[in-house]
């Protein structure tokens, strides 16, 4: 417990060490450098005492300290100058009335339901792969519940980072084909 | 330090767009999530304060808590027979003792004798809109754990669509009442909950799509059969057998924990289809100083040891699935933990919130219509939070049997249409604001009085 207690105290301090660091307008690197280890010291010992627990109690501390930083600058932060509606952007060239309802309709089919599927059936191909390694077959089962919704996540942000349709599906079809080569390899097994 | 300069604008902007998309999609489903998600962390403080006169005590004895489940179990002949009884025993979150079946929940005596029934709906309410949104089971907890995927999604085209968020970590133009103060709020918010965004995402999405993996997983690997795909991490049920039994003896079992594992703190005991020949009970415990949320121990009949299921040092993925739950809950390290989670849910639904304001803001800027989406996004970022303190006042006005769901939902829906109608936006928001603190006032003194 002491040493979790040390490893939050350096993690917490490492945060406010990282504000100094980016306060300063030459961006001081030994000091930002020592803010990083230090943080990641303060988590490895948290960790090294007491695992996955320790960890989350220094992640915490860093947090709170951050957000203690935050209030912070709420406390000082001068009073409005600009007013909102003096600033205007202007419109998009279709005056931003466009909806597009048929792409947009086809872009939430392609990132919602079919890369859940898509994921879903990689997260399987996890599940074969450490089965066929040798693994325990709690972490394979655990490693399909983990991977699902992670995947998912990554694969709608990239299908939504590509500019092309054309991309977009070739993506979805290569990951669905590796995924779908997964699951029959799970079923002939 | 000059190697990697960022992103370029191209993918910034795709990032900031794709960023946009999926909070927009997500919006007011993930702001309640969210907000109910912060309440719900003290789940057992307010089973506390809906029922504070039950029978409190820092723990029972074995025999105790036989007497308690034959008394329960004496209750119901004549009905049909419970598949489960699960006794809830004293823990410092919780100091009480509660014996539920398949058809009631009773607070026992420290003596074992039968004190009250278990009067705790809001919390169950509660529970199960963050669970659920109160929609049935499995699509509600599919839809809730999709949201968990869409923060995964959220924080990394968040961090790639702004270059400079961990350098301007600590930079808050609070008081801008223009675009800039928001997208501050918004981004500093963003930076710092960061690794609790995306532990509480990912465990919240494994609880809730667990139904599209966990048949997925049935479906390809164990011919259909759930309970087969979860026997490895969780353990297996037992083989069932009808024919009558005479009562499992837990006080053994509980004995036994005390003799030969001292430093486990027994949470629950399970007693798996009680009074049939196939009967089996399990002790969950408690292990300080981990992120499980307890370990099983199983026994049988008549309380000797069998085994434990191996959550506390068995395979990594049985450790990791039951670190889950405490993970998302914040239940491992007592009332601060519980406290600093509450402070990082409350950042995590200003920022759901801030996200939504900012792109109504920049429609706003834009010269588009924005007036009405600025009244319906109050009525759901302040409404949300009255309609939750307006359930609280009928469970202490109307009691247990209180219309919850009804009096919450009904009543965030009448401050959409109010929201729709009502033309003045600011009034509208300073009158939710002003009801909403009106609102937890009566609630305080409320709790305080009873």
């Amino acid at each position: 417990m002491l040493w979790v207690m040390i490893g939050s105290v350096m993690a917490g301090g490492a945060v406010l060490l990282l504000r100094r660091g980016w306060e300063r307008v030459d961006r001081y690197w030994p000091l930002l450098a020592l803010a990083w280890g230090l943080l990641v010291l303060g988590i490895l010992l948290a960790a090294v005492a007491e695992g996955a627990w320790g960890v989350a109690i220094a992640s915490s501390i860093a947090m709170l300290a951050g957000l203690a930083c935050l209030a912070v600058a709420v406390w000082r932060a001068p009073p409005d100058k600009a007013r909102a509606a003096e600033r205007r952007t202007p419109a998009p060239p279709d005056g931003g009335g466009a909806l597009h309802p048929g792409r947009r309709i086809v872009t939430f089919l392609m990132v919602v339901p079919l890369a859940l599927i898509v994921s879903t059936a990689l997260a399987l191909t996890a599940r074969a792969l450490v089965a066929i390694s040798g693994g325990a077959e709690a972490d394979a089962n655990v490693a399909t519940l983990f991977l699902t919704p992670l995947l998912w996540g990554i694969l709608s942000f990239l299908l939504l980072m590509m500019v092309r349709r054309r991309t977009q599906w070739l993506t979805l079809m290569a990951t669905a084909s590796l995924g779908g080569l997964g699951v029959l390899l799970g079923m002939v097994r | 330090m000059s190697g990697w300069r960022g992103f370029d604008k191209a993918t910034v902007r795709q990032a900031l767009s794709a960023h946009g998309a999926i909070g927009l999609l997500a919006g007011a489903l993930l702001y309640l999530v969210c907000m109910t998600g912060t309440v719900v962390v003290l789940y057992q403080e307010w089973q506390r304060v809906e029922q504070p006169g039950a029978p409190e005590m820092a723990a029972i004895a074995p025999d105790a808590v036989q007497r308690g489940m034959a008394a329960v179990l004496a209750s119901e002949k004549g009905k049909p027979p419970t598949t489960h009884l699960y006794v809830h025993l004293p823990v410092a979150g919780l100091p009480r003792t509660t014996v539920t079946t398949d058809t009631q929940a009773v607070h026992l005596r420290p003596d074992g004798g039968i004190a009250m029934p278990e009067e705790n709906s809001w919390s169950e309410f509660l529970l199960a809109l963050h669970y659920t949104l109160h929609l049935p089971s499995t699509i509600g907890m599919t839809i809730v754990g999709a949201l968990g995927a869409m923060i995964v999604a959220l924080a990394i085209s968040g961090v790639v669509a702004h270059p400079r968020i961990f350098r301007d970590a600590f930079r808050l133009r609070a008081r801008d009442t223009g675009g800039v103060g928001l997208a501050d709020w918004h981004n500093r918010l963003g930076v710092w909950t960061l690794p609790f965004a995306l532990a509480i995402s990912l465990t919240g999405a494994m609880i809730g799509m667990a139904a599209v993996s966990g048949y997925g997983l049935a479906a390809t690997f164990y011919k259909g059969d759930l309970g087969a795909a979860y026997a490895p991490i969780f353990g297996g049920e037992g083989k069932p057998d009808k024919a009558p039994a005479p009562m499992p003896d837990v006080a053994a079992a509980l004995r036994h924990m005390e003799r030969h594992f001292p430093d486990v703190e027994p949470a629950y005991v399970i007693v798996h289809d009680p009074q049939t020949a196939g009967q089996h009970v399990q002790v969950s415990g408690l292990h300080a100083r981990r992120l499980i949320y307890g370990e099983n121990y199983d026994f049988d009949a008549r309380g000797r040891y069998q085994g434990k299921t191996g959550l506390s040092d068995g395979a990594l993925g049985q450790q990791a699935a039951a670190s889950v739950y405490n993970l998302h809950f914040g239940n491992y390290g007592g009332l601060p933990v519980k406290i600093a989670y509450m402070v990082f849910g409350l950042a995590l639904s200003a920022m759901t919130a801030t996200g939504i304001s900012i792109w109504i803001a920049k429609r706003k800027r834009r010269g588009l219509g924005h007036a009405s989406l600025t009244r319906a996004w109050d009525a759901i970022v302040w409404g949300g939070p009255l309609a939750l303190v307006l359930s609280f006042l009928a469970r202490q006005w109307l009691g247990n049997g209180a219309p919850l769901v009804a009096v919450f939902w009904a009543g965030l829906l009448a401050l959409l249409v109010i929201g729709l109608i009502w033309q003045n936006a600011r009034l509208f928001r300073r009158a939710l604001q002003g009801v909403l603190v009106l609102g937890l006032s009566l609630g305080a003194v409320g709790v305080l009085i009873s």
